[in-house]
């Protein structure tokens, strides 16, 4: 048996289950749809990986063997997910790369796509505005749902002349239909058909499947980039870095003049203004000596009038990260964070950085965060 | 909005499904069925996606968005009839690496009413993009910035793709400055599955495959500047509940 999956929330009025009203299969059978929609189609996008190339100065993309990576928390709900990539284009001859996924565990390829870390995967030309996904498709139904420290983790080796990796994503797929009786987070649609006794396990299923849609269900926010083995420093460096231990931005590889970035996004604030969201931020970084560093995340809710954004009663609220030192390997560290919700969109940015002081240098490869409602 | 009625837009919370909260013979009150509702409702609204976030590279001229990136374009020519992104004719830049970026698929979903036309319409797709516009003048003529962005049907370029909806925004070197971009891709009109996905494994009993509406966010950016560049900082996108 299986329950299908609506495409689309469903209406409904509150007067039809009021006190006194006849109980009827149609007010049930709305649970079911929208739980369906909730669970099986309305599910995570996670965040995505952009690779610029290098600015004129720095080590440049072209023959770099070279990582990306998506931190990614698997819905209660999902069985599939759509794997795609993106190369640079070049007119080089014999540039090309492999690209090996290492994914979260329990997850197996269906189709890898030719990400397998085997197949030559060439490059566009130059002058192609076209691009060509290169898509892989992931059977994710032995990963743990909820889950914090999933990540996908995108290798790339290239020729000499290959121009790298340009772009990643991973996306959920909605189902079609759930498995009923298999432990999927749905309710039985054969149950409430007219004439049928509804039974307090259904019922009891339908908190179950309240609490999948509630907690289960995580915002991806995620600004990842490029890591490499790359050491050179911090004028050539083709990573997201900062030199000094003293706090201050970090540099983006943005054109001299710009202002650091900040990004935007609408918070859920499931519970009203007031109660802020529990979320879980996770750095992907370097240190090229064994000497600790720190970044601080600002969070401020808020919204965008003019042109302009304007902040919340709330105010900043700063996350400091503490960053032991790694000597040269790459490492995450998670750490928990509450962020406002009383406006319609929360802008983060970056607050500051410290590095590891003169000749040495921290590096950045991603900046996530996964909700993490309790 | 949220297409099911709610008692107030906040989640009530529930007793754990653990709990034994029903047990066999008990009543199945209005009140228990009414949160139930509402809560569904208000998680159909809020659940809202966030499709992606990417610093960008800072100085835009009109070399970096028009005349290099036309003049390198071997599988698409510039059409002035095309270009007019205030009328949802994308063809101002060729959508290539350096003047615009991709996000997504993601998948829509549809969780507004329209009338007219009737149907579900999917959310709101909102692009924000942090930006900065140079007051260069060239020939006492006043430079230009645009933002433009397009929902599509497949990941190619909105001038080959399908097109959901488009957006723009402008500004002028007679208001110079930091400016921070707001662009809603507002789809209102009801969509039909596009594309079938793989969403299975095999050998179960429930479908494989998935016929659904993917979606491609596109982004791009032009200025006419020559010696005085504008900027663009970041970029955001996300689905929105307004």
């Amino acid at each position: 048996m299986s329950t299908p999956v609506p495409q689309a929330a469903s209406a409904f009025a509150l007067s039809a289950v009021r006190t006194g009203r006849p109980v009827v299969s149609g007010g049930l059978a709305r649970l079911v749809d929208e739980v369906a929609f909730l669970n099986g189609h309305n599910l995570h996008k996670a965040g995505e990986v952009h690779i610029p190339t290098r600015p004129a100065g720095r080590t440049v993309l072209e023959g770099l063997a070279h990582r990306a990576q998506v931190p990614w928390s698997r819905s209660p709900g999902v069985q599939t997910v759509r794997v795609a990539v993106e190369l640079h284009t070049s007119n080089e001859l014999a540039d090309s790369q492999t690209i090996a996924v290492a994914l979260p565990t329990g997850a197996a390829w269906i189709d890898d796509g030719g990400m397998d870390g085997t197949t030559a995967l060439y490059n566009p030309p130059r002058g192609r505005t076209a691009p060509r996904e290169i898509v892989g498709w992931c059977d994710v139904s032995g990963c743990t749902a909820g889950a914090l420290t999933d990540v996908w983790e995108f290798t790339v080796t290239p020729t000499a002349k290959g121009a790298g990796l340009r772009r990643a994503t991973v996306t959920e797929v909605s189902l079609a239909a759930f498995e009923v009786g298999s432990g999927e987070p749905c309710l039985d649609a054969a149950a409430v058909r007219s004439g049928r006794l509804v039974v307090s396990a259904w019922t009891q299923q339908v908190y179950a499947c309240l609490d999948a849609a509630r907690a289960g269900y995580r915002q991806h926010r995620c600004v990842s980039g490029l890591e490499s083995d790359d050491a050179t420093g911090a004028s050539t460096t083709p990573h997201w870095s900062r030199e000094a231990s003293s706090a201050g931005p970090l540099d983006w590889l943005a054109t001299s003049g710009a202002t650091d970035p900040a990004w935007y996004f609408a918070p859920r604030a499931l519970y009203g203004a007031a109660t802020s969201g529990n979320w879980q931020a996770r750095v992907r970084y370097r240190t090229s000596s064994g000497t600790g560093c720190q970044i601080a995340l600002a969070f401020e809710a808020g919204d965008i009038t003019s042109g302009a954004w304007v902040g919340a009663g709330s105010g900043v609220v700063t996350s400091s990260i503490m960053l032991p030192g790694t000597s040269g390997a790459w490492a995450w560290v998670d750490q928990a964070a509450v962020i406002p919700v009383d406006g319609p969109l929360v802008r983060v940015a970056v607050d500051s950085a410290k590095g590891p002081g003169a000749g040495q240098l921290l590096s950045v490869g991603c900046i996530a965060l996964i909700e993490a409602e309790l | 909005m949220s297409t099911g009625e709610r008692i107030a837009a906040v989640y009530i919370p529930t007793p754990p499904s653990a709990s034994g909260h029903m047990p066999d013979g008990a009543p199945l009150d209005s009140g228990s069925v009414m949160i139930a509702h509402s809560n569904l409702s208000h998680l159909s609204e809020r659940n809202v996606r966030l499709v992606g976030h990417m610093p960008l590279a800072g100085e835009i001229t009109l070399d970096s968005t028009f005349t290099v990136p036309w003049g390198e374009a071997i599988d698409v020519a510039y059409d002035v009839a095309s270009d007019d992104p205030a009328n949802g004719r994308m063809g101002t830049i060729p959508w290539s690496p350096g003047c615009a970026e991709s996000f997504g698929p993601l998948v829509l979903s549809a969780t507004r009413i329209g009338t007219a036309p009737a149907g579900y319409y999917p959310r709101k797709v909102r692009v924000v993009v942090q930006g900065y516009k140079s007051s260069e003048t060239i020939g006492g003529n006043d430079t230009r910035m645009y933002i433009m962005a397009a929902l599509t049907t497949g990941p190619d370029t909105p001038l080959r793709s399908g097109l959901y909806v488009t957006g723009y925004a402008q500004r002028t070197a007679a208001t110079p400055g930091a400016r921070t971009f707001v662009l809603d891709l507002d789809v209102a009109a009801p969509v039909r599955p596009s594309a079938s996905w793989r969403s299975r494994g095999s050998g179960l009993e429930a479908p494989a495959n998935t016929t659904l509406s993917p979606a491609w966010v596109w982004v791009g950016w032009y200025s006419n500047t020559v010696s005085v560049p504008d900027r663009v900082e970041s970029v955001s996108v996300f689905e929105v509940y307004q």
